[in-house]
């Protein structure tokens, strides 16, 4: 009876009792980088840190619609009833293309009892390549999970993760942790394209130099600007360039010091050291799209769960990789398994103006990723060819009289020819290859062979015999169905140059006293070996500059391919009767097609080499000496 | 006076060649050969290789040039005299072989070039360049290493390959085929005179099939040991066997096994039932068990509630119990 008074009497009590709150850490997974061009795939773990008990792992893939994602995305967790102190460990792997591993961040901590906490988990550019394949220590064959799947861990030491492109210990202390707020995450909104976003390619489109002070890492500017990485092609790219901006007073971005200059994260000075970075830019903050970029801000873009992405212009040019230090030459590569840009990189000068050993040649996706460079250390290369279906590329090492080469599958830097005098211009015609000597002020071939695992070997060096008289300073090259043709340049302001040919039964001036012929392109007519050589004569377009077209084989006047001619014609291209050329003075991309001519881009920094792929003209923004501000460009046909 | 391929048998009818550019081979009967020529092979083939040689050159004049090149091929086992090879490649043109004509001639310029004439030499690198524009080289790249590679059902090795693969003009079916991985099948258009890339990616084969669960909004499903949603589950599970279990606060268990079937779909509908209440014979003996007791149940039970409050925030790839199994 007593029982039962007592249950009666802690029936209301019991009855008026809700439930206490529910501990939840919330995940929010952010980055300052584009998907699918940088990472196309997530893979997100939770585990509990004590036992590696699974307790979530699932992949997102961005280009699977079953499975995709925007960022920031978020992912939560109430606490466990039975273990409530129990840590978990969280690791985010990013991926991108066939399974390449780009960034993990991992962080340990405890899930809160009674409130509900934010976790910030970004994907960083600066961790950018912190990453790497597990290898059994016996085989060195990679280590495969149940499923099959490859594993990956970070470069840092064990318990350490990378942040802001330094190694930090994976441990986050519960306590620090701040009381989640959807609107810090999702630029005041909820995740539903809601909030705000910051786009950085528009923003940065107008920015500046920023003089960074490799000593501290800091640069002298306001507490009111943007500041961002210019990057090699990872980021937002637009017009101008390729940017990943960092965030306002954060310990990942900038922060302003006691000196009143902008302090930056250590790994972005050592970026700009190796040379992977172009540099630091800033803009002024203010209105959208250029509003202070914080934290809570997420980077826009068809990949972001905050803000309405608007796509630029389907014509309107895009920068493939920026921070570009004296690009010079580009070709591409187009098969059904590739599609890539390779070009040279002239690398810088000493204080004497002569060219340092700094060169390099570098590639990307045609989309745009971050360049990727497949033979460093070149001395002063230009000229480039590209041959996709033979998997081959090959250029002219200016300083190191040799002709540099290496396969596309695996790429290793060779050389092919050396002990040559100022190799300039280069062309492929099937197996043959052709370039200029500008000391020895002639023409040579060689065949080339792709052996095994890449390996390309040459046979005899041939020389092509030029026209007699021979002109002088031969510069570019193009070769097709036995027919070699090359611009003889002479010198800037002369109208001495000369445009000649050989079909292999001897060589043939194609044309004359012509004003600093330069860039050059073949039109086989289909009859024999015969073309239509077009040509750049690279002087102001009073003094005769502009595209010409010509007969390969002779006797003919060569044609203004546009009448009004142009002004330091400085690349040229042809495709399917459309011929495109560069304007190094005028900063201009033209394009002739019908007899119409149309500015496909302007504002160019010197844009030089121009190549026509399947679907996309891309050329190169020299940009200026001392500055890396070069790029490569991309824009529809 | 034609000395060339005079001293075998290279009939002029019945070759008339699919090449209509291709220098016509010397295949007549030729002339007595000059003096320091070796003897015909009429002459100088002995026994059954003499036998089989006449065979083949009557099966060529009917135009059987399968059988007939199974002759010549006979003889130059039993002789290893190299001009049968002129005869072979002859065969193997009809048979629009392209690719074979010209290791074929190789062989042939290799092993007799040293017994034939200039014009003969002459006549074998016409018909080799006639032949050449009708073949094609291509370069397979795959995936995967160790996937065997096969071209018209003849194998051409495992992959990687150290050299490109030579192919005649048309229709090739490629496939490539390794354990694990769903074979890769392809016609090719091989159009001769050009070098070709081809890269095969070759796809794991997954088996695993797709299941729905839908339960009540509160109920958690649970597929072999793991959390895996509340209410409702769509995904895709490995083929075989699983352990579905759906639970719910005061409902009975529901527990099954799941069969589950490469690339189908299954959807599983499951409504608990509420526990049976206590009979009434017990419940005076609940009561009984005193004030503490109950105050204790009703702590505990708040408690193991605890999991079907919602969570107060809701992540936008999900929210999830820690204290569940955990979700794969």
């Amino acid at each position: 009876m007593l029982a039962a008074l007592a249950l009666v009497s802690g029936l209301p009590l019991l009855l008026s009792c809700s439930p206490a709150p529910l501990g939840e850490i919330v995940i929010a997974i952010r980055t300052d980088i584009a998907i699918p061009k940088d990472i196309d795939r997530i893979i997100i773990d939770v585990t509990i840190a004590k036992t590696g008990e699974s307790k979530f792992t699932m992949a997102y893939q961005a280009l699977d619609p079953a499975h995709t994602f925007k960022l920031p995305a978020t992912l939560a967790f109430t606490a466990s009833a039975t273990d409530p102190g129990a840590a978990v460990r969280v690791r985010v792997l990013a991926l991108r293309g066939d399974g390449a591993p780009r960034m993990v961040r991992e962080v340990v901590t405890t899930v809160p009892a009674d409130r509900t906490v934010t976790l910030p988990i970004p994907i960083e550019f600066l961790c950018d390549g912190t990453t790497e394949m597990v290898l059994d220590p016996l085989t060195k064959e990679p280590v495969r999970d149940k499923k099959g799947d490859l594993v990956f861990k970070s470069t840092c030491d064990d318990g350490m993760t990378c942040s802001a492109g330094k190694c930090v210990d994976v441990t986050v202390p519960e306590v620090s942790l701040a009381s989640y707020s959807g609107a810090l995450i999702f630029g005041g909104g909820t995740g539903s394209q809601d909030g705000d976003c910051f786009d950085a390619a528009s923003c940065f489109e107008g920015s500046t130099f920023a003089d960074v002070n490799l000593g501290n890492c800091t640069i002298q500017a306001g507490n009111d600007v943007n500041v961002a990485l210019l990057t090699q092609g990872a980021g937002s790219c637009g017009a101008s360039g390729c940017f990943v901006p960092l965030d306002a007073e954060s310990d990942a971005g900038w922060q302003p010091d006691q000196n009143g200059a902008l302090r930056l994260p250590p790994a972005v000075c050592d970026k700009i050291k190796s040379r992977e970075l172009g540099g630091v830019v800033t803009a002024p903050a203010g209105k959208s799209p250029c509003a202070r970029k914080a934290s809570s801000l997420p980077i826009c873009g068809p990949f972001s769960s905050s803000g309405k992405y608007v796509a630029p212009s389907a014509t309107a040019p895009i920068v493939v990789a920026s921070g570009q230090q004296n690009p010079v030459a580009l070709g591409l590569e187009e098969t059904p398994a590739a599609s890539r840009v390779y070009w040279t990189v002239r690398g810088t000068f000493d204080p004497n103006g002569n060219p340092s050993s700094d060169g390099a040649v570098k590639r990307a996706q045609t989309t745009g990723e971050e360049a990727v460079v497949i033979a460093k250390d070149q001395p002063s290369p230009h000229d480039i060819v590209v041959s996709g279906s033979q998997g081959v590329a090959f250029w002219t090492n200016a300083s190191g009289s040799a002709i540099g080469a290496t396969a596309l599958g695996s790429p290793m830097a060779m050389a092919l020819i050396s002990n040559l005098g100022r190799p300039e211009g280069i062309a492929l015609d099937g197996t043959t290859v052709v370039w200029t000597d500008l000391t020895s002020n002639q023409v040579s071939s060689t065949q080339f062979t792709l052996g095994k695992g890449g390996t390309i070997s040459s046979g005899p060096s041939v020389v092509v015999p030029g026209p007699s008289p021979m002109g002088s300073a031969p510069r570019r090259i193009a070769a097709a169905n036995g027919l070699v043709c090359w611009t003889y340049e002479d010198k800037l302001d002369s109208t001495n140059g000369v445009v000649a040919c050989n079909d292999g039964t001897g060589a043939i001036p194609a044309a004359s006293t012509v004003a600093t012929p330069r860039s050059i392109a073949l039109v086989p007519t289909g009859v024999g070996a015969g073309a239509t050589v077009y040509f750049a004569s690279f002087a102001d377009r009073n003094h005769r500059g502009g595209v010409y077209s010509v007969a390969s084989t002779g006797g003919g006047t060569p044609t203004l391919v546009n009448a009004d001619g142009e002004d330091y014609p400085n690349g040229l291209a042809v495709d399917n009767g459309v011929v495109y050329w560069t304007s190094r003075t005028r900063g201009a991309v033209m394009r002739l097609k019908g007899g119409t001519l149309t500015e496909i881009a302007s504002h160019q920094i010197n844009p030089g080499a121009i190549v026509v792929g399947k679907d996309a003209v891309f050329w190169v923004n020299e940009g200026t000496v001392d500055k890396a501000d070069g790029a490569i460009v991309r824009s529809a046909k | 006076m034609r000395p060339s391929h005079s001293s075998f048998w290279c009939p002029a009818v019945g070759l008339a060649l699919a090449l209509a550019a291709a220098p016509t081979p010397a295949l007549a009967q030729a002339p007595a050969a000059p003096a320091a020529a070796p003897a015909p092979l009429s002459a100088s083939l002995t026994g059954m290789a003499r036998a089989e040689y006449e065979a083949g050159k009557l099966l060529y004049q009917d135009g059987d040039f399968q059988n007939a090149l199974i002759k010549f091929q006979r003889v130059y086992e039993l002789s290893h005299d190299g001009r049968l090879l002129w005869n072979i490649a002859v065969c193997e043109k009809n048979l629009r072989r392209y690719t074979r004509v010209l290791t074929t001639l190789d062989r042939y310029l290799a092993e007799a070039g040293k017994v034939i004439s200039a014009e003969d030499r002459q006549e074998a690198k016409d018909l080799a360049a006639a032949a050449r524009p009708l073949v094609s080289a291509l370069r397979i790249t795959v995936t995967e290493p160790g996937a065997a590679i096969v071209i018209d059902d003849v194998s051409v090795g495992t992959s990687p390959l150290a050299a490109a693969v030579s192919l005649d003009v048309g229709t090739r079916r490629i496939h490539i085929q390794k354990a694990g991985y769903k074979p890769f099948d392809r016609p090719l258009e091989v159009p001769g005179g050009t070098e070709m890339t081809l890269t095969a990616a070759l796809e794991k084969e997954v088996h695993q099939g797709r299941v729905t669960v839908a339960a009540g909004a509160a109920d958690l499903i649970s597929i072999d040991g793991r959390a895996m949603a509340q209410g409702k589950w769509d995904g895709q599970l490995s083929s075989g066997g699983h352990t579905l279990r759906v639970t719910s606060p005061g409902m009975t268990i529901y527990q099954s096994e799941v069969v589950v079937q490469d690339d189908k779909s299954r959807e599983i509908q499951v409504t608990l039932t509420p526990l049976p209440k206590a009979s009434s014979t017990s419940k005076w003996l609940w009561i009984a068990g005193g004030a503490a007791l109950v105050a204790g149940a009703v702590v505990t039970g708040a408690v193991l509630y605890k999991p079907t409050q919602r969570p107060a925030v809701d992540g936008t790839l999900g929210t999830f119990p820690l204290s569940h199994g955990g979700f794969r």
